[in-house]
């Protein structure tokens, strides 16, 4: 009789044994999904605000590179103003570390590299010749510079807007 | 190891290439600082931020003209000379200077 209440007693002890278990790696369950999704989602949440500073960065460089070449090309059709070198040296000293500090947040590191290549070549256009004391002269709008002024500053600008673009991929 | 800082120690305001045109051109700064610690085989570290920006002519003739003046090889060029810049793509600039002068001289 005894041993049978003991028996009974066991058999309801592991039951609430079992039960407590079972609500314990519910809990657990419950737990560790709501962290792999908080640290997904907050994952998801900081790589789009990192495209969107990205695009935000590229779009201001794109217009940045817009006025300079313009500037640039008011400096070599007119006549030499000083004031306007140092303008266009610092203009091209601020677009080229900006782009530079992108590497911090952007992946692209093959885009980054050939904006980068785009904006030397941009800046040996408007600075390597007919620049500062080598300026004897204002040159015709269709001069050889100008053309490659217009050019490389395009190219700089269509490079921004591609750094832009791929940070929204269609796929 | 001499160290030079453009910004103070030559001029914030680096432009042009000639020195017929200004004291404060490529030619001038690659004479007055470069040329001669090179010519003696000192080691020389240029720090190039600080400068309210840099010309194309300007930094040829400073550095790519060292290669033409001295007839020294980029290789060469490159083991005394350091440059120091937060801007990576202005070192790579000078450095591509450098080449091209180191081509020339071929």
């Amino acid at each position: 009789m005894r041993g049978k209440a003991s028996n009974k007693h066991m058999a309801t002890e592991s039951s609430t044994i079992a039960e407590v278990l079972r609500t314990a790696i519910q809990a657990i369950s419950i737990v560790v999904g709501w962290v792999v999704v908080h640290k997904l989602s907050a994952a998801r949440d900081r790589d789009r605000a990192r495209r969107e500073m990205l695009a935000k960065a590229a779009d201001a460089l794109g217009d940045e590179v817009g006025k300079l070449f313009m500037s640039a090309k008011e400096y070599h059709t007119k006549v030499r103003d000083r004031g306007l070198e140092d303008a266009l040296k610092m203009a091209l000293q601020d677009i080229s570390a900006r782009t530079s500090l992108l590497s911090d947040i952007s992946k692209d590191v093959k885009e980054l590299g050939s904006c980068r290549s785009a904006i030397l070549a941009m800046k040996k256009a408007i600075t390597a010749t007919h620049f500062e004391d080598e300026h004897d002269g204002s040159l015709e709008q269709g001069s050889q510079q100008i053309q490659s002024i217009t050019a490389e500053g395009l190219r700089v600008k269509q490079c921004f807007l591609k750094l832009k673009h791929r940070q929204f991929p269609t796929d | 190891m001499q160290i030079i800082n453009v910004a103070k120690d030559f001029t914030r305001f680096p432009s042009g290439r000639f020195k017929r045109n200004g004291e404060t051109s490529g030619e001038a700064f690659r004479e007055r600082f470069l040329e001669n610690p090179l010519k003696e085989g000192k080691q020389i570290t240029v720090e190039l931020d600080g400068t309210i920006g840099y010309g194309s002519s300007f930094l040829e003739e400073a550095f790519g003209g060292l290669v033409r003046v001295l007839k020294i090889s980029p290789q060469d060029l490159k083991l005394k000379l350091h440059m120091v810049s937060n801007d990576p793509a202005l070192l790579e600039e000078v450095s591509g200077y450098i080449d091209d002068a180191g081509k020339s001289l071929q």
